[in-house]
């Protein structure tokens, strides 16, 4: 006997095992409902990420380009707290408001 | 119109067409793989919905059934490693006794359907792709090296050491 006549017998028996057996009639709808889900949710994932992208982009945006208040807006905004000379806010004195709002009286009250 | 064209243009016909065509061998393949129904038609099930989904990655230079085939047995290793399935392993068959043609033959053909499933299920993952590649969808030694990405030399010792081992595994013997 050769090894070509072996391998036959091989694959033949190797067949023999397995035959008749087939996949169920539904697997094909199985398959096309799967598919089709999958790509519904990557659909829905894209248009999320883009949503989600321009929202972000939106808000960079808004964030790097706001008006800021110059110093001489600053200025004014100090005058007109019936101070008599403008002066430049500093942290310092951001402070000492902050500092103000918890000053308490000889009896321990909070000052009005 | 090609296969991979009519899933490209539409999932659902091409979907059809891949089930019809490719579905049953894949599903023999992988009954022999796995040596259970249930898996292997999840197998199966996986293997085409990712071809389906991967289908514009495939180069059409390619058989696509080796593809097809790929794919199924890169899942077969990831639910392996996942599983951890303890194989009855006749990986070494180095003491084996050599087989004799005739006498490898004669047990072939006189063994049930039950006994050689069962055989073949005993074997280690390796041995028993490059037998299903082999014996079952008739690849040849490059294809079959082609497809598991291993050396020839590699896929003629995998098939001689399953053989070695198919045959005690059929004389009743523990390897």
């Amino acid at each position: 006997m050769t090894e070509k006549e072996l391998d036959d017998i091989f694959c033949q028996r190797l067949k023999s095992c397995i035959s008749g057996c087939k996949l169920p009639e539904e697997f094909a709808s199985k398959l096309k409902a799967s598919v089709r889900r999958s790509r519904r949710s990557m659909r829905l994932c894209i248009v999320l990420t883009t949503t989600f992208a321009v929202i972000l982009s939106v808000a960079l945006t808004g964030l790097m380009h706001s008006p800021s208040q110059d110093d001489d807006t600053k200025c004014a905004l100090v005058a007109k707290c019936d101070k008599k000379t403008p002066e430049k806010v500093s942290c310092w004195m951001l402070l000492g408001f902050f500092r103000d709002c918890f000053k308490r009286n000889r009896n321990g009250r909070r000052k009005k | 119109m090609e296969i991979w064209q009519e899933i490209r243009r539409n999932s659902d016909r091409g979907a059809e067409r891949l089930v019809s065509e490719y579905g049953n061998r894949l599903y023999a393949a992988a009954l022999l793989l796995c040596s259970n129904s249930e898996d292997a038609e999840d197998l199966t099930f996986r293997t085409l919905n990712q071809a389906i989904r991967k289908i514009k990655t495939f180069d059409p230079s390619r058989n696509f059934y080796t593809w097809l085939y790929t794919i199924l047995l890169n899942f077969r290793r990831m639910d392996l490693r996942r599983k951890r399935t303890s194989v009855i392993s006749v990986g070494s068959t180095a003491d084996l006794p050599e087989v004799a043609i005739e006498c490898f033959a004669e047990k072939l053909e006189c063994s049930g359907n039950d006994q050689l499933s069962e055989a073949l299920k005993a074997l280690s993952p390796q041995l028993r792709e490059a037998v299903v590649l082999r014996y079952y969808d008739e690849k040849t030694i490059d294809e079959i090296a082609a497809i598991l990405q291993v050396p020839p030399g590699t896929v003629k010792s995998r098939l001689h050491n399953a053989r070695i081992a198919l045959n005690t595994l059929l004389s009743g013997k523990e390897p």
